[in-house]
């Protein structure tokens, strides 16, 4: 069955890639719009990468539209250290010339998800969760309304990227992740512990440059020179590739395996803000509302992302 | 002179409806929308009372329905004081009018872009106005003054020891609205105690005015004033929204004000939506720097409104009800 899906992410490659590779999988899903907000660079920088990868892909066809510049309460905190300054260092691609389309993006989520039935929109987030949070304070109606949202964000095990107790989507914009995952919605979380996983290795990467076609070319480059941080920081032999696992999990969702459990979000402690506190022994008693994703199977995960990406 | 075009922020209940009154029937100003947020009461019964307002003075403006919560938080309304229709429970009718269809942030972004050098003021939690300077990070410099009625400047809350209800409901939005560029005169809820309560002398000619409006404003209020007498001890109707409104239709009614360095705390603990107020000057101090560095680098300072003209005051809402 083929789902609905909105991307609402910040892309540096690695966004790029989860929206590529849901576009290049018109079986299984079709992507009705994605939609931007400030994260690992500034909106601008977020709103023109998702146009220069839907250009390159030469699906100029799918909407951009362009949503909040600041977390809903913080100021913003970018990941230039990981992405460059553009979020998309590594590989020169031209400036897009399809434009943004007029709106806001929480406005455009309300109307694309409210205008059709309930249960059949998911809306897939791969940065801060600002966007969807307004979205939802306009439409109180909106979090049971979407199929779900599938995320990648927060840590459970992990420790954080960011601090030490947060995973950068969430410390972004605490408050915003704090009501998303107070707002009913069905959610699945795919957690640091989950990316963690999922290293682009030299052998993995071959696949992308060996194709030698424009995409894989390109994000061969983008995610080699992504992979850079985490080689020098941590020693790791690859970069974790982290938000395609949302697209991976609605395609495959066999790939992964998880529980659901109880989780929130760290909204006042300066030590641990954005921390997301997941409950997987169920000691508060409190119910669950998230589907927590702890692993995932790497190899297969690669080879059905690569694989999709590949198509375009 | 020309018009003075006004946008009003509500979470229509007894007090917010005697402050739409002054402003409808001010001769001076232009009221261009009138957008409703939840507060005091839910969405759904302050849209109804804004409209049975509206329409009680004739006027044609349209009211847009904004959020229906906070940002983040659960709605905690103030049914406890208004009563549960938020208008004393006095058994007012449905309005006949309908609300706009258009979302109250996009109305407030659209008639705020459109009219430069307009003045809004908000009577409820900030929320609307939030979600706007998040949707327009521009907004602020259309705005020549916006009078908040919110928060409890250097003394006790209203709500909680710390801090006064619109501030308290939402203080992530009133956090936003504060650290934002918008040029604020905040009016706080101590300004209508004491003298500036419509005492029992006044009630009574208030509804010997004979008008509809007089009346409404008196029963409108009777739960407020019980819920007043319980909280505070001190006997009449307090009207914190219709001060605010007579200092913006009226700025000289503001007799002491100085302009500060102000934030709002959003924790969940005993000081949860607590506006802090830096009075003295010390917010820069290298001790101080780290907590109020995004106020300092980013905001600006805001107008605290210290003391109002109590026989200005009452002589406005004499005339607007008159």
């Amino acid at each position: 069955m083929r789902r609905d899906v909105i991307f609402d992410c910040d892309p540096s490659p690695d966004d790029a890639v989860a929206f590529l590779a849901a576009i290049a999988s018109p079986e299984e899903l079709d992507v009705l719009a994605i939609t931007t907000v400030a994260g690992n660079v500034p909106l601008e920088l977020t709103s023109k990468n998702a146009r220069k990868a839907l250009e390159l892909a030469r699906r100029t066809d799918i909407p951009v539209y362009a949503g909040a510049a600041v977390p809903l309460v913080r100021p913003l905190v970018t990941a230039e250290h990981v992405h460059g300054r553009s979020g998309f260092d590594g590989y020169d691609l031209p400036e897009p010339e399809m434009p943004l389309r007029p709106g806001f993006a929480p406005n455009a989520i309300v109307e694309l998800v409210m205008s059709r039935p309930s249960n059949t929109v998911t809306l897939c987030c791969t940065g801060p969760l600002t966007n969807a949070a307004i979205a939802m304070v306009r439409e109180p109606r909106l979090a049971t309304h979407l199929a779900g949202i599938v995320l990648m964000g927060g840590s459970m095990s992990e420790g954080g990227n960011i601090t030490a107790a947060a995973e950068f989507n969430f410390y972004v914009d605490p408050e915003a992740a704090a009501r998303v995952f107070l707002s009913g919605a069905a959610i699945t979380m795919i957690p640091l512990d989950c990316t963690h996983q999922a290293l682009t290795t030299e052998e993995r990467l071959q696949l992308l440059r060996d194709a030698a076609t424009p995409v894989g070319t390109a994000f061969y480059h983008l995610l080699e020179w992504n992979k850079r941080f985490d080689r020098s920081k941590y020693g790791w032999p690859g970069g974790p590739l982290h938000d395609p696992t949302v697209t991976a999990y609605l395609i495959t969702p066999e790939l992964f395996s998880g529980r659901k459990v109880r989780v929130d979000i760290e909204c006042a402690s300066p030590l641990t803000l954005g921390a997301s506190v997941v409950d997987w022994w169920n000691v508060s008693g409190n119910p669950a509302n998230a589907l927590v994703l702890r692993s995932l199977d790497a190899d297969a995960y690669f080879r059905l992302i690569f694989e999709r990406l590949l198509r375009l | 002179m020309s018009t003075r075009n006004i946008l009003i922020d509500t979470d229509t209940a007894s007090d917010d409806a005697v402050a739409l009154i002054m402003a409808l029937r001010s001769p001076g100003v232009q009221v261009l929308a009138i957008t409703v947020v939840a507060g005091n009461v839910g969405l759904q019964q302050g849209t109804a009372n804004a409209l049975y307002t509206v329409e009680l003075c004739g006027s044609p403006v349209p009211v847009f329905r904004g959020a229906a919560a906070p940002l983040i938080r659960p709605l905690e309304d103030a049914s406890w004081f208004h009563g549960r229709d938020g208008l004393g429970d006095q058994g007012y009718g449905p309005p006949t009018r309908a609300p706009e269809k258009e979302f109250a942030v996009d109305a407030m972004v659209r008639v705020i872009e459109a009219n430069p050098g307009i003045e809004v003021i908000t009577l409820g939690p900030l929320t609307n106005l939030a979600l706007a300077l998040r949707q327009s990070p521009a907004l602020a410099s259309n705005v020549s003054r916006c009078v908040v009625m919110g928060g409890a400047p250097c003394c006790e809350g209203n709500v909680s020891p710390a801090a006064e209800y619109n501030f308290w409901v939402d203080p992530e939005a009133a956090q936003v609205v504060l650290r934002s560029q918008l040029p604020i005169e905040l009016v706080g809820w101590q300004l209508s105690r004491g003298p500036a309560v419509v005492n029992g002398r006044e009630i009574e000619e208030i509804l010997a005015l004979g008008t509809r409006f007089g009346e409404f404003a008196v029963r409108a209020n009777d739960t407020a004033a019980e819920a007043y007498h319980t909280q505070t001890g001190e006997v009449g109707i307090a009207l914190p929204d219709p001060t605010a409104m007579a200092i913006l239709l009226d700025p000289a009614l503001s007799l002491v004000s100085t302009d500060h360095y102000m934030d709002v705390q959003i924790d969940s603990g005993i000081t949860r939506g607590m506006s802090v107020v830096d009075k003295l000057g010390v917010a820069a101090d290298p001790r101080n720097r780290a907590a109020w560095s995004e106020v300092l680098d980013r905001g600006r300072k805001h107008r605290v409104v210290w003391e109002l003209d109590v026989p200005g005051w009452k002589k406005a809402l004499f005339k607007a009800l008159a």
